[in-house]
């Protein structure tokens, strides 16, 4: 059965390397696990951005130089010296007790940067730090692994802190400031459902070991620069609603087959490529496929989804109500589309049974407005 | 959000414009405004790297920063621009009416910034400035602290419904029209503009691609856009600092020049756009009950003037408990009256507030003029009664108190009872203020039958909450022992540490 | 920030009534020890926190105490008087108002009340009682105790405006509840131990370390039935038990029904059960909805015309079921509304005597029969407040022997694929329960007593 599933999903994705889940694809499954078009491309590693671009509507999440730059160099600095201004942070700002301290390297394993050698590294060298054997208190880089629907997802926190209260804390280090104790939310939150995706692989790497997961805190220890200043400071995230969120979301993909199953048997989104990898397959080709799967649109998956201009116009070109967002739609009920909405209010089309209220509200705000825009008010 | 609002933007999406959503411009807007479009060095915090700023479109005044990451830079341009906004806010203290406690301006500054990320840069810019000291190390010229202080000021009376003294103009155009579009998309200029005034050679869709294209229109900021960034802005940073340190004044002042250009290529369009939306909004008359929301923002000008001069410390960081509780008081109070005031002045959000039944409209059909009652204190007053009959969906219960736009101010009426059938409502009114001070009511101060007449809910007069005296925060508050821990002026006012600065 | 909740096991307890009886005591002892300026009792719905208000007021006037009792609407203050009176003649009791008021009648035949608009009015009176907004207006006097009632739906900026009136504190509340709010949106507070939104109880907390917070540990009014799925959804870190036994409580019909099989069907599982979930056709609708709307008023209705008699601890032989036994909550005050207005519509005489309100208004109110309307019915998404668990715990709470929920099926689909997009803040504490996870936790109860209409 299982084996049906990720046959079905590979040929989604066809011949195009498989990509896996990262922290960051994991942290947007909590965005909108609503969307069948972005499960599907998930869990079947399909290249969205490639996709996207090709049926003419790319993603526009490109990062500035400035912000990588600054994020690479303020992490180097809380690093250096051993962790120097990272310890710093942690007694003062903090106020922990960190008794001794051992700094262990996993950025690589003797010159070997490949993710499965560093991650049976980090298992052993945190195996060994939770039994109390290692004298390893920070651990810079490990690699972490999660199976997801079957599938390794490697995933690489910035720093795992061990002994803070006698457990494993997730440090995250990040280049937004935080300013007079406040930082920006959305800022946060990404962080921090990132975090959480390293809480549940060190739950689980611990876990396989017989830990319970009561080693790993579900507070996170956030370091960012103070005010306007280089100079780092801290603050602790309680992740607990998170890890429980992202917890529910990864159990979501193991369900994925209910969706599959619904698929017709020939549905792909192969891009067919050349050997200079550009894509073969006709554009309308693939945008006929993708067209086939049912998408959930809102305004906010602009904000974070590679799909979400190619789902705005297909919203738009459908008249549906999702281009206005959410609290504009929850007005009109179970009615879809713009054509619906000013049908019924223009009483042009029959309401059916479900919506004969609505269309009586409808009337009313048309001749409201009507009313309104005969008074001379409408510019 | 009301049915009404919801079906402009559908009509909105369906016709391809934008609806309008109110009849009236519920700011003030001056006749001088200053205009102020800063752009930000992305992933650092507050770190400026370029402004436009003036008080008319044909002279806006381009400040940029070579380098954003060099703090010298960083206050030399916060100076700058400061001296700019510092004469304009200054040229409005100078015309004051009134004696000792009424005394005030009677005008006041208005800042425009194209959207909601301006204000928080311009609080950002603030906080960075307000506790710089003016001699010792890291000395900062003396307008900096002074114009830090001022944007605070500006950026938290902002946070007040309906002032006028900051506002981004996204917030100015969504106020008064309905776009197509969601939320999220209007809060890109740009965009919005696309839906309310398009180039005249575009029809919507077009200008709607064009303002997310950043080759086409770039962001209204505080963020570039990061392939501007990428492609051009950092190799031009880099000849300004390999200038720099080569001391060759020639290329300093040619990869100054440069940086300049790029910059003005990015901050233009933008400047003429905001522009552009303020003759639009011109266009829409300005609310009656503006003028004296207006007058509040006066008074705070005035007051925070006075206190300047008085040589007032810096806002702190965070509010203490007495400031919160304050503040919070203040906010709501604003924001109730804000919403009741425009209801009352405009058809438009009146009838919003009708199509959810908090409001109606209707003619009167039954009414007892002479009606009259005596009061505990044995006085006869006039409590004339009326029977209004509307088709608007009312929810309102009896013994609701009303206020009504329709009537002379003061009117004042409770609901005695509500009838419906189908679609059809009575609702059977006393009338219980704004009659005069005799036993008859005065002369168009009762309505009368076949009048239209729309009513509704009197929001109230809320009594200013009284709190401890800001020294005294009582145990609730409070830890014991902790004497205050922020300060009003922090510790590290003569200079924030910089770390290792690159 | 230490924000890992500890849950202290709770002992299992032989006798409710003894338990409560040891936790008034050591309430009423960490008060007459002299080292507290505050004690909190944190209340479960129907825990008895009137009763300790009552009993905590007479302890304090026997030790010569002058206390004042704050709570937050003119009916509490109502209920709190005429209770005080009734059950300690002896004292003389103060009613303090504002102009305008109208003392119910059950008050006004009160002959050792006073009802006064200063406090000069009622210079006479042991215990005075007011609302917090009345008390927020008195100036220059200052009391040895005053207890305040509904706590936690107090604000902080309100707390700010009142601690001057008195030196020490009994805060009692039902922390489960909806929390308070403001409709002014700004985050600049967040993370203060000072917020102005925040209840005043936690911002009191924050401050005073030490202070002893106790919890009363039975609730008196919820059944046996209610109680363990309450505490499990809406109280995840503390335990309370039901004080009556699976035995004590019952409803039965006075008339055989046959004419409407979905309500009467509806109306027998809640009889026998505790709980119902009446469940319409899956829909998207707006919250005003006439078919979810008019059900709840038509189950009500149902419920008056075929007659119930509910028997419980204090009838033990019956006592026939009255319109104002029952409640209808909703989440919307335009529901409350047009609820109202379908109970009309059913022309039953006395359905108009059903008391339908928002769950906001519901709080610290308890019925024999409560229909809600569930917050999530019909929607497409789930906003933080129509999640809210407190919103959800009131409505859920306020019953002695049936709950029946109304709601357009599909919600168990709208809470599997919510996203969670809340914002994060740094420092602090999430909050807990979950809205989401206390949904979980009542739809799998409601659904083993789904009745499909």
């Amino acid at each position: 059965m299982k084996k049906t599933v990720d046959d079905r999903l590979a040929a989604l994705r066809g011949s195009a390397k498989r990509l896996d889940y990262n922290a960051r694809s994991l942290a947007a499954l909590e965005n909108n696990p609503r969307c069948t078009l972005r499960a599907l491309l998930d869990a079947s590693g399909s290249d969205k951005t490639a996709i996207a671009t090709h049926v003419g509507h790319p993603p526009s999440f490109g990062q500035s130089s400035f912000a990588i730059t600054r994020g690479n160099a303020f992490e180097a600095m809380v690093k250096d010296n051993g962790c120097a201004e990272l310890l710093r942070v942690l007694r003062e700002t903090l106020h922990l007790t960190l008794p001794e301290v051992g700094y262990e390297d996993l950025n690589d394993v003797g010159g070997d940067g490949r993710s499965k050698e560093r991650h049976e590294r980090t298992e052993e060298v945190l195996l060994r730090a939770a039994r109390g054997e290692g004298d390893g208190t920070l651990f810079d880089h490990p690699m972490l692994r999660l199976l997801i629907g079957g599938h390794k997802a490697y995933l690489e926190p910035d720093l795992v802190a061990l002994r803070i209260d006698g457990r494993f804390h997730i440090v995250e280090i990040k280049s937004f400031p935080i300013i007079d104790e406040q930082a920006d939310s959305t800022q946060v939150r990404a962080a921090t459902t990132q975090a959480c995706a390293y809480i549940i692989a060190l739950r689980d790497l611990l876990g396989r070991a017989g830990i319970g997961e009561q080693a790993v805190s579900d507070t996170i220890v956030l370091v960012a620069p103070k005010d306007f200043t280089n100079r780092p400071t801290g603050a602790f995230v309680d992740a607990r609603k998170q890890v429980a969120a992202l917890t529910r979301q990864l159990s979501r993909i193991e369900r994925i087959g209910d969706l599959v199953d619904l698929l017709p048997e020939d549905l792909t989104f192969d891009l067919a490529p050349d050997a200079e990898d550009r894509p073969r397959r006709p554009a309308e080709e693939l945008t006929e496929a993708l067209d086939r799967v049912l998408v959930t649109y809102r305004p906010d998956c602009l904000n974070h989804c590679e799909m979400a201009f190619y789902c705005r116009s297909r919203a738009r070109a459908e008249a549906s109500l999702d281009v206005l967002g959410p609290v504009v739609r929850e007005q009109f009920g179970g009615i879809d589309t713009t054509t619906m909405v000013m049908g019924l209010a223009r009483g042009e089309l029959t309401p059916s049974e479900d919506q004969v209220e609505m269309a009586a509200a409808l009337r009313h705000a048309a001749r409201l407005r009507a009313e309104l825009e005969d008074l001379g008010g409408a510019a | 959000m009301s049915t009404l609002s919801a079906l402009a933007h559908v009509q909105a999406m369906e016709s391809m414009q934008a609806v309008p959503l109110t009849e009236f411009r519920h700011r003030h807007l001056s006749g001088r405004p200053l205009v102020i479009v800063p752009l930000a060095m992305a992933g650092e915090a507050g770190a400026p790297l370029a402004a436009m700023v003036g008080s008319a479109k044909r002279n806006g005044t381009l400040l940029v920063v070579a380098q954003p990451r060099n703090r010298d830079q960083r206050f030399a341009f916060a100076a700058d621009l400061g001296r700019i906004v510092m004469d304009y806010i200054d040229s409005f203290r100078q015309d004051r009416r009134g004696e000792g406690e009424r005394s005030r301006y009677t005008e006041a500054p208005q800042i425009l910034v194209p959207n909601p990320g301006g204000v928080k840069a311009l609080a950002d810019l603030g906080r960075m400035c307000r506790f710089r000291a003016t001699s010792g190390p890291y000395a900062v010229p003396d307008v900096v602290p002074e114009f830090g202080m001022w944007l605070t000021f500006l950026v938290d009376w902002a946070e007040q419904a309906g002032t006028s003294m900051l506002l981004p103009v996204t917030e100015m155009l969504t106020e008064h029209w309905a776009t197509g579009q969601s939320t999220l998309e209007d809060q890109n200029l740009a965009s919005l503009m696309a839906w309310i005034s398009p180039p005249s050679s575009l029809s919507v869709e077009q200008a709607m691609a064009d303002a997310e294209n950043p080759d086409v229109c770039p962001p209204a900021g505080p963020s570039t856009s990061p392939e501007f960034d990428n492609r051009d802005l950092a190799p031009a940073i880099r000849r300004f600092d390999t200038a720099r340190t080569l001391g060759d004044p020639h290329a300093l002042a040619a990869a100054e020049a440069e940086l300049r250009e790029l910059i003005a290529g990015q901050i233009q369009p933008t400047w003429r756009m905001v522009w552009q939306a303020i003759s639009l909004l011109r266009s829409v008359p300005e609310a009656p009950r503006t003028a004296k929301r207006f007058e509040g923002d006066c008074k705070a000008f005035t007051d925070y003037s006075d206190y300047r001069d008085s040589g007032g410390l810096p806002q702190r960081k965070r509010d203490t408990a007495i400031g919160a509780a304050r503040r919070l008081g203040r906010l709501e109070r604003a924001l109730a009256e804000f919403e009741s005031d425009m209801a009352f002045d405009d058809r438009f959000v009146l009838a919003d507030r009708r199509s959810a039944g908090e409001a109606f409209d209707g003619t009167v059909v039954k009414a007892e003029p002479g009606r009259t009652v005596t009061t505990d204190k044995n006085r006869r007053v006039p409590r004339p009664r009326v029977t209004v009959r509307t088709e608007d969906p009312v929810r309102l219960a009896a013994d609701t108190k009303l206020i009504s736009p329709s009537l002379p101010t003061g009117h004042k009426a409770t609901i005695v009872s509500v009838l419906s059938d189908r679609d059809v409502t009575q609702i059977t009114l006393e009338i219980t203020g704004g009659m005069g001070r005799g036993r008859v009511p005065k002369q168009g101060t009762v309505p009368e039958p076949g009048q239209r007449i729309a009513y509704l809910p009197d929001p109230g007069w809320r009594p200013a909450p009284q709190f401890p005296a800001s020294d005294a925060t009582p145990w609730t508050h409070s830890a014991a022992g902790a004497a205050g821990t922020d300060p009003a002026v922090p510790e590290d006012a003569a200079a924030e540490e910089w770390g290792n600065e690159d | 920030m230490r924000t890992d909740t500890s849950t202290t096991p709770e002992p299992a307890v032989p006798c409710p009534a003894a338990a409560a009886v040891a936790a008034t005591q050591a309430i009423l002892a960490d008060m007459a020890d002299g080292r507290h300026r505050a004690v909190v009792v944190d209340s479960p719905p129907g825990a008895g926190k009137s009763t300790l208000v009552v009993r905590a007021a007479q302890e304090l006037t026997e030790g010569g105490e002058r206390p004042i009792i704050v709570a937050q609407t003119n009916n509490q203050v109502d209920d709190l008087v005429v209770r005080l009176a009734r059950e300690h003649p002896g004292i003389a009791v103060g009613r303090l108002s504002a102009t305008g008021y109208n003392p119910p009648p059950a008050l006004g035949a009160l002959t050792n009340t006073t009802v006064g608009r200063t406090l000069a009015d009622l210079a006479g009176c042991r215990i005075i009682v007011a609302t917090a907004a009345k008390w927020a207006t008195v100036r220059d006097a200052t009391f040895g105790w005053a207890i305040l009632d509904e706590a936690y739906q107090m604000r902080s900026d309100m707390l700010l405006q009142i601690v001057e009136r008195f030196e020490r504190g009994l805060f009692v509340g039902d922390p489960g509840q909806l929390d308070p709010f403001t409709i002014v949106g700004t985050e600049r507070w967040i993370g203060l131990p000072h917020d102005p939104t925040q209840n005043g109880v936690s911002v009191m907390l924050e401050h005073n370390r030490n202070i002893p917070v106790h919890r009363l540990p039975v609730s008196w009014r919820l059944p046996s039935s209610a109680a363990p799925t309450i505490a499990q959804a809406f109280y995840p870190f503390t335990h309370f038990t039901a004080g009556t036994g699976d035995d004590t409580r019952a409803l039965e019909f006075s008339t055989a029904g046959l004419a409407r099989t979905d309500l009467d069907e509806t109306l027998v599982q809640a009889f026998t059960t505790g709980w119902a979930l009446h469940e319409l056709p899956r829909r998207h609708v707006p919250r005003t909805d006439t078919q979810t709307l008019q059900t709840a008023a038509d189950l009500a209705g149902r419920l008056l015309v075929r007659g119930a008699v509910a028997t419980c601890e204090r009838h033990p032989d019956g006592r026939p079921l009255k319109a104002g036994d029952i409640a209808i909550g909703v989440a919307h005050r335009d529901q409350a509304d047009l609820v109202r207005a379908a109970l009309a519509r059913t022309g039953i005489p006395n359905a108009p005597g059903v008391a339908v309100d928002t769950a906001n208004r519901l709080q610290g109110r308890e019925f024999e029969v409560v229909i809600v309307v569930h917050p999530l019915s019909g929607r497409r998404d789930a906003t933080a407040f129509h999640l809210e668990a407190g919103r959800l715990c009131v409505l859920a709470s306020r019953h002695r022997q049936a709950c029946i929920v109304v709601a357009r099926e599909g919600i168990a689909d709208l809470l599997d694929s919510h996203p969670s997009t809340d914002p994060v803040h740094l420092s602090v504490p999430a909050k807990f329960p979950d809205g989401w996870e206390a949904n979980q936790v009542m739809l799998a109860k409601l659904a083993q007593h789904r009745v499909a209409a």
